[in-house]
């Protein structure tokens, strides 16, 4: 049996965000229970990130060169990789956009 | 084709035969008219400029369409670094000419237009985005000029399209066939609408689905069958009818020379047409293209407070106060009002975002608070040109009179300032602050891009405010910290249990 992919988790600076980006995470870690691992430990290298940015604009994405050498799935506020998304659906999304690239 | 030089625009516009009114009369020949010329040169600047290697990187891009290198002010913005050179474009323009150069409009709109159909045509399986992108490509390879017309005559402000006295007070379908659509109505405040060579159409408010016949947007050439021009007046505009140097800046004039264009029985191709009934999306094209367009301002209206302020600094030194400390104040206030602005331009752009279209959007918070900034700041600083010019800005007498020899000698003498400046140039420098601070700049500053409220609209449905009451709620001891839980270890009830019990022994013990 192949090991779970672990996610690094990583959070914008949060200037004026849309969003709880904390609550956020802890909402998208259950979702990816039994499948995937998550860490916020930005030294362990991972499978894949997910980037929690509170606004459109998110800062992470934009970093260059990038610090993410593996995929990176984004919650750019009301988005998830730059599809709008409804507050309530947003973590949802992203557990979903994780397994996908995953597979 | 090779991107257009200044000449070779105004070249291209001879062969457009419109129909413009202006002052009563049809002119013919809007290249010959002797006001419209300012403006005209106006927008050749945007031209000339790509062509000098000096200002290539800030004026032209790369087509995301063709990968062929276009002028800016025809280009989808595809990273932040195209949205920060779009407004150091405006900047530059602003301090090429001192006015407006009229072509972001265009631009605004058709970034919005790129935006909108891509989302359009994803959730509605419409085909606007692949007949947008046609259109575009031929004004890339084209190098042509498109007018942005938004803003509807609107009548009662208060009314919907659907419930207006007049179907006209909005544009709007009035039939639809197998090969286009069939529009009439208007559009006011239109810049540089005689001397562009497309007029790219987008609705001007969000609509209901009763409005669904406003929801329009589209592109048709300048001269098509049905459209007519009517250009505006401007405080002091027929002064470049007889003198140069009382019209202040007769090379470039003051604001973008605008004209209402009416549309009547209008036939539009569906090949040109870019939302037709999708009203749902009539909101989303307006806020894109208001946040753009409300970006821009804190570029285009910096580069003329950079002319402005030179010209103030001009004049007090040539009155000998150059060094006076009240006049180094307001200059440095003016200094600092205008690059607070620039800082807005640059925070919205640096800040922008990707779209799903792939084309990049400011962020439409910080372009708010731009505008709004502008709608204050620029009324700010020609307030103080002006108490450094002086009352002669609105009292010089004319050119006409400086040229009868009796009259002149006086008129030297009343005017002229410290030993070694040359009065013409002083009379120059007075007529120019007059044209930058008396007339149409500032009601343009305060309207263009939406008045004031539409900002306050949008910065209040983004303020965050529920978060920041959070913040305030956290702070004041009403929500629980857990960073301070952290901080002093132990829970914040226990922590100010302890406290009270403290203050208390100290009290009592
Ligand atoms: C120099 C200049 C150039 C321009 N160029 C262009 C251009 O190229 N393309 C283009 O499309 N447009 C252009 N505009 C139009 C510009 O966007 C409008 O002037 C602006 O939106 C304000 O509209 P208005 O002038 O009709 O003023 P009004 O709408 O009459 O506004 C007057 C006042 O009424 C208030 N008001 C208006 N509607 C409401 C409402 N429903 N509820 C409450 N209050 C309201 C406003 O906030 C404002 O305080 C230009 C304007 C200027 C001045």
């Amino acid at each position: 049996m192949s090991r779970p992919a672990l996610v690094r988790i990583r959070f914008c600076g949060g200037c004026n965000p849309e969003i709880d980006r904390g609550e956020t995470a802890q909402q998208v870690i259950p979702l990816l229970k039994g499948r995937m691992n998550t860490t916020f430990d930005p030294n362990l290298s991972a499978d894949l990130t997910l980037h929690v940015c509170g606004c459109a604009h998110a800062c992470l994405d934009e970093e260059s060169p990038s610090a993410d050498p593996e995929p990176v799935i984004s919650i750019q506020g009301l988005r998830v990789n730059r599809e709008p998304v409804e507050k309530q659906d947003l973590a949802k999304t992203a557990a979903k956009a994780l397994q996908e690239s995953c597979i | 084709m090779a991107l257009m030089t200044g000449q070779a625009y105004i070249e291209s516009l001879r062969e457009l035969e419109l129909e413009v009114y202006f002052m009563g009369q049809k002119i013919t020949r809007v290249t010959e008219e002797p006001m419209f010329q300012p403006h005209i040169h106006t927008a050749a600047m945007t031209y000339e400029l790509a062509n000098d290697p000096e200002y290539r990187e800030i004026m032209t891009a790369t087509s995301n369409l063709t990968g062929e290198t276009v002028n800016r002010f025809t280009h989808i913005h595809q990273s932040i670094d195209d949205l920060v050179k779009k407004v150091r474009m405006m900047r530059l323009l602003g301090q090429k000419t001192g006015t407006c150069f009229q072509r972001c409009v265009g631009l605004d709109a058709l970034n919005a237009i790129y935006v909108t159909t891509f989302d359009m045509d994803r959730d509605r399986g419409t085909d606007y985005h692949e007949k947008f992108k046609n259109f575009l490509a031929h004004v890339q390879s084209k190098d042509l000029m498109s007018a942005g017309a938004m803003t509807d005559p609107r009548g009662d402000r208060s009314l919907r399209p659907s419930k207006q006295n007049s179907p006209d007070a909005y544009l709007h379908i009035k039939e639809r066939t197998n090969e286009g659509i069939i529009v009439s109505g208007a559009k006011a405040h239109i810049t540089g609408a005689i001397n562009s060579h497309e007029i790219v159409v987008l609705p001007t408010r969000a609509m209901g689905a009763d409005d669904a016949d406003y929801a329009v947007s589209f592109a048709v050439p300048v001269n098509t069958e049905g459209v007519k021009y009517i250009f505006s007046r401007q405080t002091n505009d027929t002064r470049r009818l007889d003198s140069p140097l009382d019209s202040g800046n007769p090379k470039y004039a003051i604001v973008g020379g605008e004209a209402v264009i009416v549309f009547k029985d209008v036939f539009v191709p569906w090949e040109r047409v870019f939302m037709a009934g999708e009203h749902e999306y009539a909101g989303q094209i307006v806020e894109t293209f208001a946040g753009y367009h409300r970006s821009n301002y804190g570029g285009c209206k910096v580069g003329l407070a950079d002319v402005v302020i030179g010209a103030s600094d001009w004049v007090a030194d040539a009155h000998g106060v150059g060094r006076a400390s009240h006049i180094v104040d307001k200059l440095t206030e003016m200094i600092s009002m205008a690059e607070t602005c620039w800082s807005c331009a640059l925070a919205c752009s640096y800040e922008g975002a990707k779209t799903p279209s792939g084309a990049y959007n400011i962020n439409p918070m910080l372009a708010n608070v731009t505008k709004l900034n502008i709608t204050r700041m620029v009324y700010e600083w020609m307030r103080i040109a002006q108490d450094i010019a002086g009352g002669k800005i609105i009292t010089l007498p004319s050119e006409m009179d400086l040229t009868q020899p009796e009259l002149r000698e006086v008129l030297n003498e009343c005017f002229r300032g410290r030993e070694g400046v040359d009065v013409d140039d002083i009379f120059k420098m007075l007529r120019l602050i007059e044209n930058m601070s008396v007339g149409a700049g500032l009601p343009e500053a305060m309207h263009g891009a939406g008045s004031p409220a539409a900002q306050k609209i949008m910065i209040a449905r983004r303020s965050g405010i529920e978060q920041k009451r959070a913040l305030a709620e956290t702070i004041a001891r009403i929500r629980p910290d857990k960073y301070f839980e952290k901080i002093v270890g132990l829970p914040e009830t226990d922590y100010w249990k302890n406290v009270a019990a403290r203050i208390a022994e100290q009290h009592h013990g």
